[in-house]
């Protein structure tokens, strides 16, 4: 690393430039976006003024995975915004909806999914629940959380990926896009009650 | 991602998920095990979904889930990250924090809210703490404390200088924090607005590295995590007291959440215009007309019906 941050950076993005785009291309699945994306990383570190940065490589594919992620996640916002009207509009034609409170109508849609998410998270198995609440409710590290727990950086990660993939199974839609934003489209809050074992 | 769905990818990508910020994260083996085969990329997307879905509620959701006493939640303003975004995940947070109060949930049960209905509110905080509520805006106190706060709607907020008090205020996706100022703060889902009339505040967001100082006649935008800063006309701020909206490049979507208390009635705007910005100067009213005069300055189509009312790309 060169002691100087900003072209430091500059020079590791140059260097790896071929691999940053191949993981954007594997990510998103698109040449197009992946090029977008390359742009975007080039602007973050140009715009980037802290020290020295430990290890600027995977640095750079931090930068360009969280990109990607917001991208994913403003797709979500869209599609979920589409299919919230979509559902007035569907309630609307349904004849009886009770529109004179249109905020409680916004709340209820919302309360029903931050239900069933506290519900599948409070489904987790002990140990990767645990670690769950504490890194995604608490907002506590994965350093900090090993210190509480008296475990491993890696077993807690352990923990975290017993967690996702046990709430992927439990959320799982029956339609076809992921499920962003909290809109589930399984209204009934279908869940598998068999939990698999913990990683500990 | 359902029927077809392979467990063992699942899991594959949950390990991949959860390592993705540690230092020692394996970049080039996740490319090698993206480019395997698709459905893996669809997998951590859905991960990505789920991820943001309780990143966003995480209040609501943690005032929901039993009390774990081994899991230790940190004492109130003990620690720095922990809590700091807690109320920061946007209207659906605050709404379905709303929500569970009314529920009268364990957790949320000392919570305190003001709500506006149709006119605005003026609410003591406390000695030298004052708020004036927009229409249809709701303020809580977490846990009663008045210096917490988080706000779903409009307000304009004056606090008397007292360097032992710093308010915080929780808003859409920012948070904001003042010592002594006269100041607006707008939240609704993922867009906020912050314009100070005199002193300064600072404001953190997501979409920042690190919160931002914002002085008075100035005025920040955040709209999901990007964040705009602008110059404002003092008297402008919070101008919904003297009967007007005032927009500056506002994103489309948060005029629409203005408008939405203003009416009372959903308003909605379509995917492809909700970047738009919009500037303008609008009459309140009774508030029946907005939807139409944004439109028309905006140069959009509004469609209205039972459900609520909607802004679309105009025809041409």
């Amino acid at each position: 690393m060169t002691p100087n941050a900003e072209t430091g950076l500059r020079a590791l993005y140059i260097e790896h430039r071929a691999e940053l785009k191949r993981f954007l291309v594997a990510r998103t699945g698109n040449a197009t976006e992946a090029q977008d994306l390359m742009q975007d990383v080039w602007l973050r570190i140009e715009a980037e003024r802290s020290g020295p940065i430990a290890n600027g490589r995977a640095y750079l594919f931090r930068v360009a995975n969280n990109l990607v992620l917001d991208h994913v996640r403003e797709r979500g916002r869209r599609a979920a915004r589409e299919r919230d009207w979509a559902d007035v509009a569907l309630d609307q034609r349904a004849g009886e909806a009770d529109l004179a409170d249109p905020g409680a109508e916004v709340a209820a849609m919302l309360s029903q999914n931050v239900t069933r998410l506290a519900a599948a998270i409070a489904a987790l198995p002990p140990g990767a629940g645990r670690a769950f609440r504490l890194h995604k409710i608490d907002g506590l590290s994965h350093a900090e959380i090993a210190a509480q727990l008296g475990i491993s950086r890696k077993g807690v990660e352990k923990h975290m990926a017993v967690a996702m993939a046990h709430l992927r199974r439990m959320l799982n839609d029956d339609n076809d896009a992921p499920a962003a934003d909290g809109n589930w489209g399984d209204r009934r809050g279908r869940r598998h009650d068999q939990v698999t074992g913990d990683a500990s | 991602m359902n029927r077809h769905d392979d467990p063992e990818i699942g899991e594959a990508a949950a390990a991949w998920f959860a390592a993705q910020d540690a230092d020692d994260m394996d970049w080039d083996g996740f490319t090698t095990w993206l480019e395997a085969d698709p459905r893996h990329r669809a997998a951590i997307d859905a991960l990505a979904a789920i991820d943001h879905a309780v990143a966003r509620q995480r209040t609501a959701i943690g005032a929901l889930l039993p009390h774990e006493p081994q899991a230790q939640a940190p004492e109130y303003g003990h620690r720095r990250a922990p809590n700091r975004w807690r109320w920061a995940m946007g209207a659906g947070g605050a709404i379905a924090a709303a929500l569970a109060v009314a529920l009268a949930l364990p957790e949320a049960a000392s919570d305190r809210s003001w709500t506006s209905d149709a006119g605005v509110r003026q609410v003591a905080l406390s000695n030298g703490v004052s708020a004036t509520l927009a229409p249809h805006s709701r303020l809580v106190a977490r846990g009663g404390d008045v210096r917490e706060l988080a706000l779903n709607g409009s307000a304009f907020f004056d606090v008397a200088h007292d360097p032992a008090r710093t308010l915080r205020i929780t808003a859409g996706a920012i948070e904001v924090r003042d010592i002594g100022t006269r100041f607006e703060v707008t939240g609704a889902d993922g867009d906020a607005r912050v314009a100070v009339a005199e002193g300064q505040v600072s404001v953190g967001s997501a979409g920042l590295d690190r919160p931002v100082t914002l002085a008075a006649g100035r005025a920040l935008v955040a709209h999901g995590d990007t964040v705009t800063l602008a110059p404002v006309d003092r008297g402008d701020v919070a101008r919904w007291r003297q009967g007007q909206l005032v927009y500056d490049q506002a994103p489309l979507s948060l005029v629409a959440s203005d408008v939405a208390r203003y009416t009372g009635r959903p308003v909605t705007v379509d995917p492809r215009i909700a970047d738009r910005r919009f500037s303008g100067v609008l009459t309140i009213g009774d508030g029946q007309r907005l939807a139409k005069d944004v439109a028309s300055i905006a140069g959009v189509a509004v469609r209205s019906d039972h459900a609520g009312v909607r802004l679309e790309p105009s025809g041409r």
